[in-house]
């Protein structure tokens, strides 16, 4: 699951070198909410402790 | 304005391709692998090159602005999440350069470039021109070709360490290779 914002940013990387601005941003879009995804799934109980 | 505002744009681009280069030289020569948390750092500074390389390839906008500032929020606020884990365990995680560690040297990073994105955004005269699909200059298809190599070679590295699973936090090898 990690590895899909990777996926994404290279695609956006790729279409937007290729010409495409609006695919690329979309794509960023995906790869941001899959980052964000990812980061949700890592626990934050620790922190509480901290914070 | 707007071809200073690029010049600027084409120089951290290049600098982004740089620190990229140089982890991806620090995981495969020092045997240093990053854990769950640093490979979203990595993809936050993706982000923000990406956002670089819109500027560069097609002008400034704001929305490519808007790319570079969310990605650069979201990799502090992981980076500044992994620091107060390693505080709260009074622990690190990998080597340090100058005294700092790689998330400390990430969440200054990020911030910098915050700020950077933030600066830029007040020098108005670039975004009179608005963007343009014509043919880039021959430093900014290159600089963009560059980009997306060094993107392809993390986007395999983080596939080679964590196959299609969710990464674990401390790894200990290239977890798809040993399936």
């Amino acid at each position: 699951m990690t590895v899909v914002p990777f996926i994404l940013l290279v695609l956006a990387a790729l279409v937007a070198t290729i010409g495409m601005r609006r695919v690329s941003l979309w794509v960023w879009f995906a790869a941001f909410a899959a980052m964000l995804f990812v980061f949700g799934q890592y626990p934050f109980d620790m922190l509480n402790i901290a914070l | 304005m707007a071809s200073f505002a690029r010049a600027l744009n084409s120089l951290a681009l290049l600098i982004v391709c740089a620190v990229l280069l140089f982890v991806l030289y620090w995981e495969f020569m020092r045997g240093e692998l990053p854990g769950a948390l640093g490979l979203l750092q990595r993809a936050a500074l993706m982000g923000v090159g990406l956002g670089m390389l819109l500027n560069v390839r097609f002008g400034a906008s704001e929305s490519h602005y808007g790319v570079i500032l969310a990605s650069a929020l979201f990799g502090a606020w992981v980076a500044g999440r992994q620091m107060l884990g390693y505080i709260v365990t009074a622990g690190s995680f990998g080597s340090a350069i100058f005294e700092w560690h790689f998330y400390t040297w990430g969440f200054a990073g990020f911030c910098v470039t915050a700020v950077f994105a933030t600066a830029l955004l007040f020098m108005e005269g670039q975004f009179f021109e608005g963007v343009r699909d014509t043919r880039p200059s021959s430093a900014a298809q290159a600089a963009g070709w560059l980009f997306v190599l060094v993107a392809l070679a993390h986007a395999v590295s983080a596939l080679l360490q964590c196959g299609f699973e969710s990464c674990i936090d401390a790894p200990s090898g290239y977890e798809f290779l040993r399936k």
